[in-house]
């Protein structure tokens, strides 16, 4: 433990033996003890309080100045705008208080009051703990925690500027706060250095709420401006009242300030500040010092933008990207390369350089022939916001072109983003012209429409992305909002000729833009809000939004799909169902992009598998090469279909395009999870869980970081992940207790599942329960013990009536009985009750259309020599382009003694298959290899699958590779090595059953290896009788 | 005669040496002096509600007494050790006490465990499990620490109090002795 933990630790134990009461929850966030010393600090308080120990504090032996309510008011500790301080006494509750007592006149006593109520409500420890605001003797006080340290300006005073590292720290820690001060519907109005204490054991504590008010309440008065201006976002200098972006832009300065020493703005007086604001003089914070990591830059620079809106959205957001910051290796400010894939330093990306050497080739920008385009938002020169739907009107209509690529808004947020660049809200025309560059688009498209008396022109300019030349302008008009669509239409159609390059490409798909979304403005209007709320995730407004275009228009075909895609997000299968019904229905009105999404996710709902959806939107590539939602959806599937170079590939892809899209970032830490790559599996997990804190991010991590070698941060994790989402406490417990096997504990592991089989009558998690625990059993070799769980876990089921599960555990069990003990018959008994089991079941898509069930029947039966009929239910199952086929080839080769076709059939899955697979794969190849002499090669083999042990897939397959590849070195003349195998086994294994095939075998063969007494004569001896050593064979 | 309340005029060192000299005023004092921080110390620590087992008052005097007068065998030092020494001797008695009574005919065998009698007051609201942990490390903290922890947690003594049982120069002394206890406590306990 640090230092800081040792002494958080020893504070709280003297808050104990003192008898204070200690704020249990505060101290689990704030991270400095572990959750294992809380707990028992916490019984230590228990037996202290049964026992009836009464408080002892130490006396504060000082003159009371004076009594204010409950408290001794003893020493004054300093001024500030609103009043006096004063360090108090709480003899009540026996504990030291801070008092900020409030000038008479100074503000309406009421308010404060209420302010102060306000703010006692935020509990954290980043933020001073407010206790009470109260009126007595007519004086107006806030009391509060006291705290002792120093704050960040005496630190910068005394040390000179922060470390990057302990400035991010720091930034992360005043997030938080800021976020529970937010969080509560207030905003403190005065983030500075000042403002903030570092407490000795290194918590760090926002203060000085004397500005904290109420952002609606007091609205902001210009004169009475609270706040140190040099501090002060410029929307607030001029007057609009302060919010949390705001306070961001405050820790912002803060921050900029701690590593540089500096300001970002300066002015001698308020309104040269003022005059400094508007002129934009600002010094960057990498000239301000050259050395800082441009990951962290990034974020301070965002925090600063003079644009509220440019800045970081919430104070959640600005944590996340500092605790991105955080995790990046440190890396000097580095020269930007030129160029489409490379185009710019991902904001929240660890390894940029990584992912481009992957992707090479891999374009970003449009196909050879098909220029790519981009549409600004439209410069609305009339009054009714109706008409900003022209942009979207424009970039469907163009959509239809085949001969045309046009980059979606979505998109363009990506690039920016991608850039470092805050998010816009607008993309106007320096923007625009700002992106194209970036992704070598060929033109800019910048609509305007003016006009009045319901009259209007519609202009659409064309500029060359370098230089912002115009090329070409185009003009429209509508009399009246009826027929602006129209007016659209035509400038769509002359655009396309200007712009398509092949001028005898077909006119097909150049359809009135109304009868492909909706003559109605105002219901466009909704639907281009939702896709701004989708494309931010923001689902329940998006599916108003739609929900009242729809009602606008019943047949805007493109909103009923959209809609039964955000309801299918929701999971809300009814509105799914009806909207995909409704969609359908009205199909041929659906543009043709959006069709394909339509047809994938209907193909989907249909349950016609995963492949069928997949091949539309593989189908839907070669038109739209660049829509991010079906790049994912591709990754997506193609990772649950276990065809991982294609999951990565596309995930990857969606990734450089956004590299905080969460969703993709955990597909891709489950991906390198199956695959056994466990440095990848942790590179990703971390930084899905810097994305996104929902449930999964901490068992993804939890168990990279075990699978690592890092158990007991893993552990750690899991346990907190248990902890939030008790809803999941089963799943975590399964982690945990894995992870426990993992370290060699196993009977901390084995207690975990007992405690969750005390505590759960559920009978189907019961069920999973006890089949998770036979696997931790199988593990420690206790096969008997194993089996008899999964015996119970089948019954559970079968008393259900769910033959899923049971099928499950009686597959488990039959690989148990032959692989582990050699028991074909008992074997073969559960797979005979499983076949019974198949035929109970009706619908498609089941466990038992699955490699995992039949696969695991096909190797059992190759395992125990019936070669024909493992083959011949290969026939009946599979067809030749499932990704099993190579599984299944390289078996049956292996089966014939094929050893050399089996190891080519092998090659592609053993580089990117499942780790699960493998392990059996490469025993069946070990076991060829050996049996045909070529000891060699089985060494290698069998190496291979030893190393893909890892704490989730261990099953009886790798403790036979184990015994395999001792019997393997032993062949290869390497006794040495052999013994090292047999007595892994046999130290896996302690706690077994000792009398298992394999454990008899293992031992048998490692004291045969043993050296034993030396009697007998080198060879050549004349001597009689000649005494060999009692260990020859 | 009376007894004062125990205004330490002699210490217990002093007295224990007269009790074990014979003398029989010495060892009432020294009861006294005891009895009722032990009493306060048995409603958290022994078993509550017990029948046939004496109540909490009769055990603790009992013990007390029979303790003092094999006083000759147990050299404490100070005042904390021989605390501690009557807890140990305390806590025994009632794991006795419990045997004995499961071991009368007519009863159905028990094991050692408390089943007619229930848990103390402790016991019951942090658990068997944490309550064994809790002695466990208890028993490997060095003699003051231990000491310290049983006189502040478990009977209440306060800082000036377990200052003067362990021959401590001060309160802030007896004070950062015993919070580096808990502290260790907590990084020793196995639960």
């Amino acid at each position: 433990m640090s230092e800081h933990d040792d002494d958080a630790l020893l504070r709280l134990a003297q808050s104990v033996t003192d008898g204070r009461p200690v704020d249990w929850e505060a101290a689990s966030l704030s991270d400095t003890t572990s959750e294992t010393h809380l707990s028992r600090l916490r019984i230590l308080a228990s037996i202290a309080s049964v026992c009836g120990m009464p408080p002892d504090l130490p006396s504060p032996a000082e003159d009371t100045l004076f009594r204010w309510g409950q408290l001794e008011i003893h020493e004054k500790l300093g001024e500030g705008a609103f009043g006096e301080v004063f360090r108090g006494w709480d003899a009540t509750l026996e504990r030291e208080v801070a008092v900020k007592f409030l000038r008479a006149g100074a503000a309406d006593a009421g308010h404060v009051i209420q302010e102060g109520r306000h703010l006692a409500r935020i509990r954290h420890p980043g933020v001073v703990t407010v206790h009470g605001a109260e009126e007595h003797d007519g004086r107006v006080g806030i009391w509060m925690e006291h705290v002792q340290g120093r704050t960040l300006e005496d630190l910068l005073q005394e040390g000179g500027p922060f470390a990057p590292a302990e400035a991010i720290r720091i930034g992360i820690d005043l997030c938080r706060a800021l976020a529970a001060v937010h969080g509560a519907g207030l905003v403190h109005r005065d983030v500075k250095t000042r403002n903030v204490v570092r407490e000795d054991t290194g918590r760090i504590v926002l203060m000085d709420f004397g500005a904290g008010f109420d952002a609606r309440s007091l609205g902001g008065d210009a004169q009475g401006l609270s706040g140190t201006p040099i501090y002060l976002a410029p929307e607030v200098l001029s007057g609009e009242p302060a919010s949390p972006r705001s306070d961001l832009y405050g820790l912002g300065v803060l921050l900029y300030r701690l590593v540089s020493g500096g300001y970002p703005t300066v002015g001698a007086s308020l309104e040269a500040l003022r005059q400094a604001h508007d002129r934009g003089e600002v010094q960057r914070l990498s000239q301000a010092r050259a050395d800082l990591p441009r990951p962290f830059v990034g974020v301070v620079e965002r925090a600063l933008a003079s644009e509220p809106t440019r800045r970081w959205a919430s104070a959640e957001q600005m944590e996340a990207a500092l605790v991105a910051a955080r995790d990046a290796p440190i890396r000097a400010a580095r020269r930007r390369v030129r160029g489409a894939a490379l185009a710019a330093v991902a904001l929240l990306a660890v390894a940029v350089t990584l992912l481009a050497q992957r992707w090479q080739g891999a374009p970003s920008g449009p196909r050879p022939g098909r220029p790519l385009i981009a549409i600004t938002d439209v410069v609305n020169h009339v009054a009714d916001p109706e008409l900003d739907a022209v942009s979207g009107l424009l970039a469907t209509s163009l959509e239809q072109s085949q001969a045309l690529s046009v980059l979606t808004r979505s998109r363009m947020m990506d690039v920016l983003a991608r850039a470092d660049r805050p998010i816009a809200d607008r993309i106007d025309r320096d923007l625009g012209l700002e992106i194209c560059r970036r992704v070598n688009a060929a033109v800019l498209l910048v609509p305007a429409v003016e006009g009045e008396g319901g009259v209007y022109r519609i202009r659409l300019e064309v500029l060359d992305p370098n230089g912002g030349r115009r090329r070409l302008t185009l003009a429209a008009r509508a009399m009246g909002k009826e027929q602006v669509p129209p007016a659209i239409d035509t400038l769509s159609r002359r655009a396309r000729a200007a712009l398509e390059r092949d001028p005898n490409a077909e006119r097909a798909n150049a359809r009135p833009v109304a009868e492909i979304t909706t003559a109605s403005l105002s219901a466009f209007h909704h639907y281009d809000r939702a896709e701004r709320l989708i494309d931010r995730l923001a689902l329940p407004g998006a599916r108003a939004e739609l929900e009242r275009a729809i009602a606008l228009d019943s047949s805007f075909a493109l909103a009923h799909s959209r809609l039964a895609y955000v309801c299918w997000w929701l999971n809300d299968q009814s509105c799914e169902r009806e909207q995909l019904a409704k969609a359908f229905a009205l199909i041929d009105r659906v543009p043709e992009r959006e069709r394909f999404h339509l047809r994938a996710q209907g193909a989907m709902a249909n349950r016609e598998g995963l492949e069928a959806s997949r091949s539309i939107l593989l189908e839907m590539e070669r038109f739209y090469p660049d829509d991010k939602e079906m790049l994912f959806d591709i990754g997506d599937y193609s990772s649950h279909l276990n065809e991982f170079p294609t999951a990565i590939q596309y995930l990857e892809k969606v990734i450089a395009m956004d590299p905080g899209f969460a969703r993709a970032l955990q597909h891709l830490a489950r991906v390198y999870r199956d695959m056994g790559r466990h440095d990848r599996f942790l590179e990703w997990a971390r930084r899905y869980a810097a994305a996104d804190s929902a449930g999964d991010s901490y068992d993804l991590l939890g168990n990279a970081l075990v699978a690592a070698g890092d158990a007991t941060a893993g552990i750690e994790t899991l346990a907190r992940g248990r902890r939030r989402f008790p809803q999941r406490a089963q799943e975590f417990t399964m982690f945990i207790a894995n992870a426990r096997f993992h370290q060699g504990r196993a009977a901390e592991g084995l207690r975990e599942w007992n405690r969750q089989l005390e505590t759960t009558s559920s009978p189907p998690l019961r069920s999973d329960i006890l089949r998770d625990r036979s696997a931790g059993r199988i593990r420690q070799g206790a096969y008997r013990e194993a089996l008899a769980d999964l015996e119970r876990a089948a019954g559970i089921a079968a008393q259900i009536r769910d033959p899923h599960r049971e099928a499950i555990a009686r597959m488990n069990a039959a690989t148990l009985h032959l692989v582990g003990r050699n028991d074909s018959l008992a074997a073969f008994a559960q797979i005979r009750r499983c076949v019974k089991l198949e035929s109970a079941i009706t619908y498609r898509d089941t466990y038992f259309e699955y490699w995992p069930y039949w696969g695991g029947v096909f190797k059992l039966r190759l395992l125990a020599g019936d070669r024909a009929a493992a083959a011949a239910l290969a026939k009946q199952k599979f067809t030749a382009d499932k990704w099993y086929g190579p599984y299944v080839a390289a078996y049956l080769h292996a089966a014939s003694g094929e050893c050399a076709q089996a190891s080519a059939a092998a090659s592609r899955v053993l580089e990117w298959g499942p780790a699960a697979e493998n392990i059996p794969l490469l025993y069946f190849l070990g076991r060829c290899q050996l049996e045909r002499g070529q000891p060699g090669e089985a060494v290698e083999s069998l190496r291979r699958l030893v190393a893909l042990h890892s704490h989730m897939t261990l099953g009886p397959y790798y403790a036979k590779g184990l015994l395999l590849l001792g019997e393997a070195h032993e062949r290869h003349g390497d006794a040495r090595l052999a013994a090292e195998s047999y007595s892994r086994l046999v130290g896996l294994w302690q706690a077994g059953d000792a009398d298992l095939p394999d454990h008899v075998e293992a031992r048998r063969r490692l004291a045969s290896l043993e050296p034993g007494p030396r009697t007998g004569a080198p060879h050549g001896s004349t001597s009689g009788a000649v005494l060999l050593p009692s260990n020859s064979p | 005669m009376s007894f004062s309340t125990p205004t330490q005029v002699e210490s217990t060192a002093t007295l224990l040496a007269r009790v074990r000299a014979g003398d029989r005023q010495a060892r009432e004092h020294l009861a006294r002096r005891y009895l009722a921080t032990l009493l306060r110390w048995g409603h958290g620590r022994l078993p509550g509600h017990a029948r046939d087992l004496s109540d909490t008052h009769d055990l603790v005097q009992v013990t007390l007494l029979k303790a003092l007068d094999h006083v000759g065998s147990f050299e404490p030092r100070r005042e904390g050790a021989f605390l501690a020494y009557l807890r140990t001797i305390l806590l025994n008695e009632v794991r006795g006490e419990i045997r004995r009574v499961a071991r009368r005919p007519g009863r159905v065998p028990l094991t050692d465990d408390l089943v007619e009698h229930g848990p103390s007051p402790v016991e019951q609201a942090i658990g068997k499990a944490a309550l064994d942990a809790y002695e466990r490390a208890l028993g490997r903290l060095a003699p003051e620490e231990r000491e310290g922890v049983i006189l502040r947690i478990e009977m209440g003594y306060t800082h000036q109090q377990v200052a003067e049982a362990l021959g401590k120069p001060s309160a802030d002394a007896a004070r950062m002795l015993v919070a580096r206890a808990v502290a260790r406590l907590a990084e020793a306990m196995d639960v």
